[in-house]
């Protein structure tokens, strides 16, 4: 390290140092809690869902509480809990690294941390209302939204929430960039920065340079509602999507790119090889971000507001950068000797799971084929498979293979395998069938169905599905509380890595590296470490 | 200085695809949306550009001030359901915020 | 015979199995990599290799295929929204939670939703339908599955296409699929497309009634 390091205070300890802490790695922690905590409440919300979808009539819910259900599950996973894991992640990784000290802003980044729990605390406190949580949808849908169709404080929350958490991720964005920007460690070059960082990089730029529409169309949609007739002209309505839309496709690949990056980084180290082709791997990084920025009007195809033409083109282009990422990530497997741990398994789930969703991207970036398809329930399946069975496996990807280095421990690998194989049951026997659905008529957001199209049958299969998702999820708590309490200490490396993360303590100390770093000449030191050992 | 480089072609990108819809159609929302993303990029690139390792830092172990930043803007947003009050809290906590912050670096 | 079901399929036709040769080989390519180089004791990996050619290789593959999607779908696209002559016009107006059809050359026939009893579509079959549509209130959408088309009725707008129902009577529903409040599921509407005779014996009773 080059910066001399002089902590002025002892560290707090206790509830207040829970609030106060600064050190990147803690508030990472606290945040992936949170945000896994808020995964769980949407989980809730989704079995409530899919309970009452199961068969026709209302058993479960009333038509309003499940219009409140679908917003919020959408609200909760989208805003609360895969954006932020996922910035939690680069929070915690990247200073590491890039053989940092710390993170570059300290402070904005705990304000960050904190915006994004009061940001979920007032969504969730629309419940408390008297007309319920927000129920426009997790997009706000206008003039759905209005206060004339949606009255009632519970969706003025929902704005205000919605607007926490996108401050929330601007602020925790802002902070790894100026990371990666000012304090890399000497000898690394941008270009032997680790894959995951580069992953970071770009999910950060995106995040500060479409976020910003979410908190413009959620203030607007504010003053909108409280009589300022922000919408009122005949382009209104079409300008809240589109400023909306602005935002909310490049969040989608903020909620994929470091998941991307973490299949990357182990798929390297369980070939037991470097990664193939790195710079063609920064390229599509770097051109697969720009691009997603300019295709959000294909949300938008039905309307007839929009350049369909222009939003068809530049999101079938996606398929060239993802293809690219593709070979890189079989690539690195090839020659290479691979072993199959958790990790593992998790990181091949996400490369032919998400390839569903990508495919089915491509199908529905088609206007004529998204004039059948589009806001059924095959635009559902569609996205959880980008989402569920794509980002989150790689999410767990991440999680065992890092959980070692952060806690100390390993986790178990028996219960592992069986998380994952219960959910890949269980997110494919939930999603195939509303393809089937989605095609065969099924719209989406309606909470009934007439028995009269045959739907019930797939539906149930769904319900099925997501009961065993729920059981996955169980399981890997399980196999955290377990480890927490018997779990085997785990070293400074135990899976024999790449990157400088794994050349400190298990977990590392208050400011990351204790020893000197090694000598960084390329994106894998540890591994040139090991290669020039054996010389 | 090369730390912009990135950013910079990020920026780039993003001004080809935003000169291609202008282009394309004529609607003044869709149309500003990516000139507007790319001015922010921009200014990243800059900060990018001057960002160097610092000689010496006082780097917290914490702060009150993130805590207390997030509640004041979380009250001026709440200013909108709740009324004028809130608002008023939300800036005085921002205020504490600064305060803090200033304090924890100078002391 | 065009319109949009035949455009769809058109389009389909190329899309799907694309999509399905593109998985299977990424699978296979999958399963051969982890058999032929799962970790054996006697063997080490083998260090990387950058070959930037492969890389450019698969790009340029890749960027050909998609010229040949956009290529496609943008001119069908054109044939499916372009409005050609007129045909017999409809009036949709949806509204939370229903629909009501009018039809300008049958002045006074209107088909309107009342709770709990469904509006239907009444349109002639095997020509052009050219369909207005409009919203009183929220965002709506009109959906007729069998037809592989929906459209959005936006507020101060008015939504214009074409559709041809498949010669022959045929009975379908549609669907509004665009959230709309409280009662979105049960903006369901019936379709009847009626072969020429029925068509005409239907105008004459609703014009009579009318």
């Amino acid at each position: 390290m080059s910066a001399t390091v002089t902590p002025p205070f002892a560290p707090v300890r206790g509830l207040v140092g829970l609030a106060v802490g600064t050190d990147h790695k803690g508030v990472a922690l606290r945040l992936g809690t949170a945000a896994f905590g808020f995964f769980l409440a949407g989980g809730v919300l989704a079995l409530l869902m899919r309970a009452e979808l199961a068969q026709p009539g209302m058993q479960v819910t009333s038509r309003g509480g499940y219009d409140q259900f679908f917003s919020m599950h959408g609200s909760t996973m989208i805003y609360l809990f895969v954006t932020p894991v996922a910035l939690a992640l680069g929070m915690y990784l990247v200073p590491l690294q890039v053989g940092a000290a710390e993170i570059a802003w300290p402070r904005l980044n705990l304000m960050g941390f904190w915006l994004l729990v009061l940001g979920g605390v007032v969504m969730w406190s629309g419940f408390l209302t008297r007309n319920g949580a927000g129920s426009a949808a997790w997009t706000g849908e206008y003039p759905q939204s209005a206060a004339v169709s949606t009255p009632g404080p519970g969706m003025d929350l929902w704005c205000a929430g919605v607007a926490l958490a996108a401050l929330a991720g601007i602020a925790l964005a802002a902070s790894q960039l100026a990371t990666i920007a000012g304090r890399r460690a000497p000898g690394m070059t941008l270009l032997r920065m680790p894959i995951f960082t580069w992953s970071m990089l770009v999910t950060c730029l995106m995040t500060v340079a479409s976020f910003p529409a979410l908190v413009l169309a959620m203030g607007l949609l504010l003053a909108d509602r409280h009589g300022a007739g922000v919408f009122d002209s005949a382009g209104g309505p079409a300008a809240y999507q589109n400023i909306f839309w602005f935002y909310g496709h490049p969040v989608v690949y903020v909620m994929f790119f470091p998941f991307l990056g973490a299949v990357l980084e182990v798929v390297a180290t369980f070939s037991r090889r470097r990664v193939f082709g790195y710079r063609a791997i920064v390229i599509s990084l770097l051109v697969f971000t720009a691009l997603s920025m300019s295709v959000w009007g294909h949300h938008m195809f039905t309307t007839g507001q929009v350049a369909n033409g222009y939003f068809s083109l530049t999101s079938t282009m996606l398929a060239v950068p993802a293809g690219l990422e593709y070979l890189a990530m079989i690539g690195t497997m090839v020659g290479g000797a691979i072993v199959l741990r958790t990790p593992m398994l998790f990181a091949l789930g996400f490369i032919v799971q998400f390839l569903v969703g990508g495919l089915s991207g491509i199908y529905v970036a088609s206007p004529p084929l998204d004039y059948h398809v589009h806001d059924s329930y095959f635009v559902v399946a569609h996205f959880h498979y980008t989402l569920l069975a794509g980002s989150v496996f790689g999410l767990f990807a991440g999680v065992y293979y890092w959980w070692p280095k952060v806690t100390g421990r390993l986790l178990f690998e028996r219960l592992g395998r069986v998380h994952f194989w219960l959910f890949v049951v269980g997110t494919n026997v939930t999603f195939i069938p509303q393809f089937v659905l989605g095609y065969d008529g099924m719209p989406r957001r309606i909470a009934d169905y007439s028995p009269a199209y045959g739907w019930a049958g797939w539906n149930t299969a769904s319900t099925v599905g997501a009961g065993i998702v729920a059981l996955s999820v169980v399981v890997f708590i399980v196999n955290v509380a377990l480890t927490s309490i018997a779990g085997k200490p785990a070293g400074s490396d135990p899976w024999e890595a790449h990157t400088l993360e794994w050349a400190t303590t298990s977990p590392p100390p208050r400011h990351n590296f204790t020893a000197a770093l090694p000598a960084i000449r390329s994106n894998a030191p540890l591994l040139d470490l090991r290669e020039e050992a054996i010389l | 200085m090369r730390n912009a480089v990135p950013v910079l072609a990020w920026a780039a990108l993003l001004a080809a695809l935003a000169a291609m819809l202008a282009l394309w159609t004529g609607d003044l929302v869709a149309v500003v949306l990516l000139p507007g993303a790319v001015l922010v990029v921009l200014v990243v690139a800059m900060g990018a550009a001057r960002a160097r390792d610092p000689v010496e830092r006082r780097v917290p172990d914490a702060s009150a001030s993130g805590p207390l930043a997030a509640g004041g803007v979380a009250l001026l947003a709440l200013g909108a359901v709740a009324g004028l009050w809130a608002a008023l809290i939300g800036a005085a906590l921002l205020v504490l915020a600064i305060v803090a912050a200033v304090r924890e670096r100078i002391g | 015979m065009t319109g949009t079901r035949h455009d769809f399929a058109h389009v389909q036709d190329l899309y799907l199995p694309i999509a399905a040769a593109v998985f299977a080989l990424i699978v296979v390519a999958l399963a051969m990599v982890l058999v032929r180089y799962r970790a054996r004791p006697e063997r080490a990996p083998r260090p990387t290799r950058d070959h930037y050619a492969i890389d450019a290789g698969v790009a340029l593959a890749l960027a050909g295929i998609v010229a040949v999607l956009v290529v496609v779908t943008l001119r069908t696209n054109d044939t499916e929204t372009a409005l050609a002559k007129p045909g017999f016009r409809v009036d949709a107006v949806a509204f939370q939670w229903g629909w009501q059809f009018s039809y300008p050359s049958r002045p006074g026939v209107v088909d309107r939703s009342a709770p709990g009893r469904p509006a239907t579509l009444h349109v002639p079959a095997g020509t052009t339908v050219e369909v207005s549509l409009r919203t009183r209130d929220v965002v709506h959408a009109f959906w007729i599955p069998d037809l592989r088309f929906k459209r959005d009725a936006w507020p101060r707008k008015t939504a214009r296409f074409d559709l041809r129902f498949p010669a022959g009577t045929v009975a379908g529903v549609g669907h509004c699929a665009q959230y709309c409040g409280l009662k979105h599921s049960d903006m369901v509407f019936f379709v009847d497309a009626m072969d020429p005779a029925r068509f005409a014996s239907w105008s004459r009773m609703r014009e009579g009634r009318a």
